[in-house]
């Protein structure tokens, strides 16, 4: 009902509701999934293969009564670890997905920006070597932090160069998008390694987020819980940004039709640089949490991870913040669980979110509705 | 993120204004409330009724009750009801034209007491005005006249020319059509706010338009018409510069704008309808409407104009656009467009695929936005409503302007309607 006590036709119904709010039931849909797998296979007996028991449905409650104890630790801490890695895709997704959204570039350098960020990180952490190596966390969060800013405003400079010089005069073309983005990242590949050199750099993590904290059993590395924090608060911000500024509303509005965005009065053109450069900016920071998560850096660990970042955004839906935050987290949960029950299908795992969800609904999870097809 | 480019506000900023959006429906949906309470039900709908039955296809009502004077608008639900002369129909100067605020006039007359025509004198002629222009509008090419109704002692119930109160607010009247039509208004007298001098325009490999001239008097409706494929869409598209002229003027309030960027065209005053709409499916209607107003908050007033002229949209105003009918997506655009006053409006089809219910309620806009003196360009395909709110027209065929001049003497002459559009309205027309 309205509140003029009318009844509301348009009002979704039961169903409707539950289809909405499914992007967000899959999140905890695969911790419990992975859950149970675990437990599944932590069920058999020293001497008994899983078939067997399956045969024996009497047993099933008792084993898994006895299991659920010993893996749950297991589970809390790939759990997070599964957070953690699904906020640092999301980092590098998320610009990519608005920037899609948008513009209608698909920008197969976006990986460039991630390895810049990692790399320019690793020569500010460098030159701060006496705070990260202080046990100190607070000086350690400062030399992340100022690491992290520099990057991004690296990244940020050289995603407003490659708007200009490389996506702007491919235009609307898509195969034109493609050939000279991957020209593009090929050149700042090469660059990096004109810079950095060509051989991967090691790095340490500061001191004070190396170890782990333990939460009833459960070994919560402090590092994880910083990639958690920062891909919330980024989430967050970009949230309010998108939904309370007028330039949010722009952008929200241009990703469903830029013509009659700037029919309306908005000149687009500044706001999609600005994304740009925005986005551009958040994969340098992902760059950053990555490169410390694996405390190693190469230039070509842009264009690996690419492939995530790609099926995260065709996952979530082109142009949706909220569906790339969601996919990012789903895939870095399918993964950690996967790597744990069964590591020959860590890979194929993430494939196979990719095939059920365009299954369920081809466009994405939150795909954003077309204005011209209203 | 700073928004150099003047796409205006910052954080904040919006959030603020679509409260207060939220804020002045919410009052304005309580009134709206307290005058259904108080108001007698049955008329409610007449008094809203803005467009005669007739383009609707309705029956035409042969009689009507009649008040002691032999007006029709004098019964109980009948109160705010102000007489059909009572809006404005004088044709604003050249700097009202440009102005297209909520009418201020039909504020004012509806604390005037009506004055009683003779018996057997409509009020406008008890005035000494023009008698109310009251020719069927047709629908369709092959709709049948009905027999014109016996004429009752004094005014017919009519509701084209009554004003409705929205809600309880004092002054606040969302004026239905008129009886009568603004004076039309010659394309060779007017001054043109838009013309369009030998525009040519390609899409792809395609010649669309090849030579378009057209002048866009100020202060009236002007109907672009033709067959599909002409080129009408892309008559206004070129406007917007959504689709750049490969040849040709477009000069608007004596500024070359053919080489503008879009953005900077609509800021330069013009309201642009699409034939798709272009409704933000994802954002909710206050959305929609606020970014519609780019320059600044949107005034209680303008928007309780547009709910009177839309109500639905005060219905559904935190809903997704998306989820809205044709019907109401097509009020939404206009809206949008409506939020703002713009010297000039560009509206494509608007009545394409509705209802005719809905169709009345898009008339009744658009004649109330007419009233108050805007100049718009309109691409039409239905004769009738392109007869009913136009006062000049142009012909497009084959991406050049057939034929131009006053709406009504195209109305007027079958054979050249055929012979332009191929159009045989039989006696009808």
């Amino acid at each position: 009902m309205t509140t003029d006590g009318v009844a509301d036709p348009h009002r979704p119904g039961i169903g409707a509701r539950i289809g909405a709010a499914m992007p967000w039931l899959l999140v905890p849909l695969i911790a419990a999934l992975g859950g149970l797998a675990m437990v599944v296979q932590a069920m058999p007996g020293p001497e008994e293969t899983l078939a067997a028991l399956l045969r024996t449905p009497d047993l099933w409650a008792d084993r898994a009564a006895a299991a659920l104890p010993a893996i749950a630790p297991s589970w809390i801490t790939l759990t997070l670890a599964g957070l953690a890695m699904g906020m640092m895709i999301f980092l590098m997704a998320s610009g990519l997905t608005l920037v899609f959204g948008l513009m209608d570039v698909i920008n197969f350098g976006h990986g460039a920006f991630v390895s810049l960020g990692a790399f320019v990180a690793v020569s500010v952490l460098a030159r701060f070597g006496g705070w990260t190596a202080s046990t100190d966390l607070a000086l350690n969060l400062a030399a992340i932090g100022l690491a992290a800013l520099v990057a991004m405003a690296v990244a940020g400079t050289a995603g407003a160069l490659f708007e200009r010089v490389i996506v702007r005069p491919a235009g609307g073309s898509h195969l034109k998008q493609i050939l000279v983005t991957v020209g593009g990242l090929i050149i700042a590949e090469q660059l990096i390694h004109v810079i950095w050199g060509p051989a991967e750099i090691y790095i340490d993590r500061p001191a004070a987020l190396k170890g782990a904290i333990v939460f009833h059993g459960a070994a919560l590395e402090t590092y994880r819980l910083l990639a958690v924090a920062a891909g919330l608060t980024v989430f967050a911000l970009l949230a309010l940004v998108l939904r309370y500024t007028r330039i949010g509303l722009i952008v929200r509005a241009g990703v469903q039709d830029g013509e009659m965005v700037q029919a309306l009065g908005y000149r687009l053109r500044g706001v999609c640089v600005a994304v740009f450069i925005a986005g551009s900016a958040l994969a340098g920071l992902g760059g950053v949490l990555w490169a410390l998560y694996q405390e190693v850096v190469t230039a070509q660990m842009g264009a690996d991870l690419m492939v995530l970042v790609f099926i995260t955004v065709i996952i979530g839906g082109l142009g949706s913040v909220t569906g790339c935050f969601l996919a990012a987290l789903m895939i870095g949960l399918t993964q950690n669980y996967t790597a744990f029950v069964e590591p020959k299908l860590a890979l194929v795992s993430t494939i196979a979110v990719l095939v059920l969800v365009l299954l369920w609904r081809p466009a994405g999870m939150l795909a954003r509705q077309s204005g011209r097809m209203s | 993120m700073a928004d150099e480019d003047g796409n205006g506000g910052g954080t904040g900023g919006l959030r603020l204004r679509v409260d207060r959006l939220a804020a002045a429906m919410e009052a304005a949906r309580a009134r709206a409330r307290a005058e259904a309470d108080t108001a007698p039900p049955a008329d409610a709908a007449q008094e809203r009724r803005a467009v005669p039955p007739e383009i609707a296809g309705d029956p035409v009502p042969t009689s009507a009750p009649t008040g002691p004077h032999g007006d029709a608008a004098e019964g109980p639900g009948d109160m705010d009801a102000t007489p059909p002369d009572a809006v404005p129909r004088v044709a604003p100067s050249a700097e009202e034209s440009d102005r297209s605020d909520p009418p201020a006039t039909e504020r004012q007359v509806r604390h005037h007491p009506p004055a009683a025509p003779e018996p057997g004198h409509t009020r406008a002629e008890a005035r000494g005005m023009a008698p109310p222009d009251r020719s069927p509008l047709l629908l369709t090419p092959d709709f049948h006249l009905p027999e014109p109704a016996p004429e009752p002692s004094g005014d017919r119930a009519d509701t084209r020319g009554t004003a409705v109160e929205l809600g309880d607010a004092p002054g606040i009247l969302v004026p239905a059509a008129p009886v009568a039509p603004a004076p039309p208004v010659s394309p060779a007298t007017a001054a043109a706010l838009l013309a369009l001098k030998g525009v040519a325009t390609d899409i792809g490999r395609y010649r669309i338009l090849e030579d378009v001239t057209l002048d866009v008097p100020r202060g009236a409706v002007t109907m672009l018409l033709g067959r599909n494929g002409a080129g009408k869409t892309t008559t206004l598209r070129t406007v917007m510069g959504l689709w750049r002229a490969r040849a040709g003027e477009i000069v608007l309030a004596g500024e070359r704008i053919d080489r503008w960027a879009t953005h900077r065209i609509a800021r330069a005053g013009i309201g642009y309808v699409p034939e798709s709409m272009s409704i933000f499916g994802d954002l909710t209607v206050a959305e929609n409407i606020a970014l519609g107003a780019r320059t600044g908050p949107v005034s209680g007033d303008r928007l309780d104009w547009l709910t009177g002229l839309f109500p639905p949209l005060a219905t559904f105003w935190r809903s997704p656009a998306g989820n809205l009918s044709g019907g109401q997506k097509q009020m939404l655009a206009l809206a949008r467009a409506l939020v703002e006053r713009r010297r000039l409006y560009l509206i494509d089809e608007p009545t394409k695929g509705l209802a005719p219910v809905i169709v009345e309620t898009v008339v009744s806009a658009l004649r109330d936005l007419k009233l108050q003196g805007a100049t718009i360009l309109m691409v039409e395909q239905n004769f009738a409503v392109a007869r009913a709110l136009g006062d000049a027209c142009a012909v497009i065929d084959g991406g050049r302007v057939a034929w131009s001049g006053t709406m009504a003497a195209l109305a007027d002459d079958p054979a050249l309607q055929a012979r332009l559009m191929g159009l045989d309205l039989g006696d009808a027309a």
